[in-house]
């Protein structure tokens, strides 16, 4: 009688909704995620075909396909869309499915909350993509949304902003769930130093969430009542200052370089001593190094306005700071590689994309230090080397480590194993078409070739014609990710409960196909120490 | 063993932290509308007497 009333018991709590119920009305930690996840992959391809009709239009000098207002439309939308849209919520969905499992919780602390966390955004962004069809069209001042230009904004002023607030507010909400579930909801015996490296990046990342995205909100809602409520907060007719502007967004901004990035440290973090079967070296290291490039992120911020003035000291402070980063940086990139010393290395799919992450991100960490140079800076400043130089941090360092993780916990997800063939032909491309993509923009940049302009001098005509190809062919193989998905979550071998053998980690001594509801008994002190093999 | 997220300890904890977060990230968004309104009445410019986008009355606002 016991045996059968508990497995009742445990059959009403694996009963999960069916129908729009389930996912409207969400609060499983792993449907969140999921539709995270959806959303963001879908903001991923819309962000990606306006980066497609840039490098079009860019193909060769002249106006050829758009004009060129829609031109600024698009840089700004697309840098909109794949940061906000893309890879925050990539992120708040990897976190969403893999916190709880990995610290031995049965769901996210404020499940309410957390449904709230991802509705806001398909209405966010709603009001966003509408921009293009109000009268002036989308916003197209930059994301960064400088003053006085930003003021200047058709009809699409107010709905941008609001959209960025909503964004704002939804990021907070789930760094506030990540945070509370951090702290409260670990599983006895599972301390703060045996976490998850992923889990650690997630923490501090979600500090620093709700550390600067209220920063932003401030900024935006300055400017709207700037635009409508005739203060003059960034108007120098006024008495008000546009270079304001820039210093609050840029204390937003330079600490959202690293929420984007920071969980890409823990993926990395999480695979590469996996497909070594080696722990993590110096795990400890690795959590302060985090703690320090989140620390540094708020003394940075000056080095995006170097050309604007300001005194020496101002310089030399911002300049040596940003150079700072590189320290606890290297320690990290040194830790990886030191992990792979002598390791049982094998190269699946997601070490694949996590190596790729490793050489390619620290492209982008040098040119980031160049740039960091005052006097080299104020020769790069606006050019495509900066470009160059984000775009590197950004795709194979943030996207590679959203895919790396993707193809890391998908067969714990579906319970199959994916098409491994299929995604090292995805890695591949990717890999290649990045650098044809990207490469050739520091050589633009170093010549002189301004960013934003739909347009420029015919000796930049070779090197945008490759960067294009790289771009056509670097988007054409992004549509083999969803493929690859979709195959295995409907036709996929079936994957162990441990898909990868040198695999650590609660989330891999749960069985496979994952009961709806997981660690509603808290694992034991023996599974933790097991799982936290680092 | 039940999950301690049943323990009312547990819940208020959770609440306490994310009220705390909550509060956190409304100090950062007040404090800096409020710092830039600080700074705005600290500097000696003149009021606009004309429309903005005339190009007047900007010469002292440096």
């Amino acid at each position: 009688m016991v045996d059968h009333a508990a497995t009742a018991h445990d059959a009403h709590h694996d009963h999960k909704p069916h129908g729009w119920r389930r996912w409207v009305y969400a609060t499983n930690h792993k449907d969140i995620g999921t539709m995270y996840l959806v959303f963001a992959g879908l903001m991923f391809f819309v962000g990606g075909a306006m980066a497609m009709v840039i490098r079009l239009e860019l193909f060769k000098p002249g106006l050829q396909f758009v004009d060129p207002q829609f031109f600024n439309s698009m840089t700004t939308m697309h840098a909109l869309l794949m940061i906000f849209g893309a890879v925050m919520p990539a992120w708040t969905g990897l976190a969403n499915w893999q916190i709880p499992l990995m610290v031995g919780a049965p769901d996210m602390a404020l499940p309410r909350l957390n449904n709230f966390s991802f509705w806001i955004l398909p209405f966010a962004f709603t009001i966003l993509l509408s921009t293009l069809f109000v009268p002036g069209g989308g916003p197209a001042g930059g994301w960064t949304l400088y003053p006085p230009l930003s003021l200047q904004g058709g009809d699409s002023f107010p709905m941008v902003i609001f959209a960025i607030h909503l964004m704002g507010a939804s990021s907070i909400l789930g760094a506030i769930n990540v945070i509370v579930t951090i702290l409260n909801m670990r599983a006895p015996g599972m301390g703060l130093l045996r976490m998850p490296l992923f889990v650690w990046s997630w923490l501090i990342t979600a500090y620093l969430l709700i550390a600067v995205m209220p920063v932003l909100a401030g900024a935006v809602t300055m400017l709207l009542t700037d635009h409508f409520f005739g203060t003059t907060f960034f108007t120098a007719a006024g008495g008000g200052d546009p270079v304001m502007f820039q210093h609050i967004f840029w204390f937003f901004g330079h600490p959202e370089v690293y929420i984007l990035i920071l969980p890409a440290f823990g993926i990395v973090s999480e695979i590469i001593p996996a497909f070594s079967r080696k722990p993590i070296f110096g795990y400890e290291t690795m959590v302060y190094a985090i703690a320090s490039i989140a620390f540094l992120s708020f003394i940075v911020w000056a080095h995006h306005m170097f050309t604007v003035g300001m005194p020496l000291a101002g310089q030399l402070f911002f300049m040596l700071s940003t150079m700072l980063i590189a320290v606890p940086t290297g320690v990290k990139v040194f830790n990886w590689s030191t992990t792979m010393w002598k390791g049982s290395l094998t190269f699946e799919p997601p070490m694949l994309f996590a190596l790729a992450f490793l050489f390619l991100f620290s492209i982008g960490g040098f040119s980031g230090l160049m740039l960091a140079i005052v006097p080299a800076d104020f020769q790069y400043q606006d050019t495509y080397f900066v470009v160059a130089h984000f775009h590197y941090v950004l795709v194979p360092g943030a996207i590679f480590g959203i895919m790396a993780g993707v193809y890391y916990w998908l067969p714990k997800w579906t319970s199959r194993m994916y098409d491994q063939t299929l995604a090292k032909w995805h890695f591949w491309l990717s890999a290649i078409f990045v650098n044809v993509l990207f490469f050739p923009q520091h050589f633009l940049g170093l010549a002189g070739m301004p960013r934003r302009i739909p347009d420029y001098a015919v000796q930049f005509t070779d090197w945008n014609m490759i960067s294009s190809i790289g771009a056509f062919g670097f988007g054409l193989s992004q549509l083999l990710f969803p493929y690859i998905i979709w195959k295995c979550a409907r036709a996929g071998q079936p994957a162990e409960a441990r898909a990868w053998d040198g695999a650590h980690g609660l989330e891999w001594e749960l069985p496979s196909p994952l009961p709806y509801h997981t660690w509603e008994t808290a694992p034991s002190d023996a599974l933790i120490a097991k799982g936290a093999e680092h | 063993m039940a999950f301690p997220v049943d323990d009312p300890e547990r819940r208020r904890r959770i609440r306490r932290t994310a009220l705390l977060f909550g509060l956190i990230a409304v100090a950062f968004y007040v404090a800096f509308i409020v710092l830039s309104i600080v700074r705005h009445a600290s500097t000696d410019a003149p009021t606009p007497t004309l429309p903005r986008g005339t190009g007047e009355g900007r010469e002292g606002a440096s």
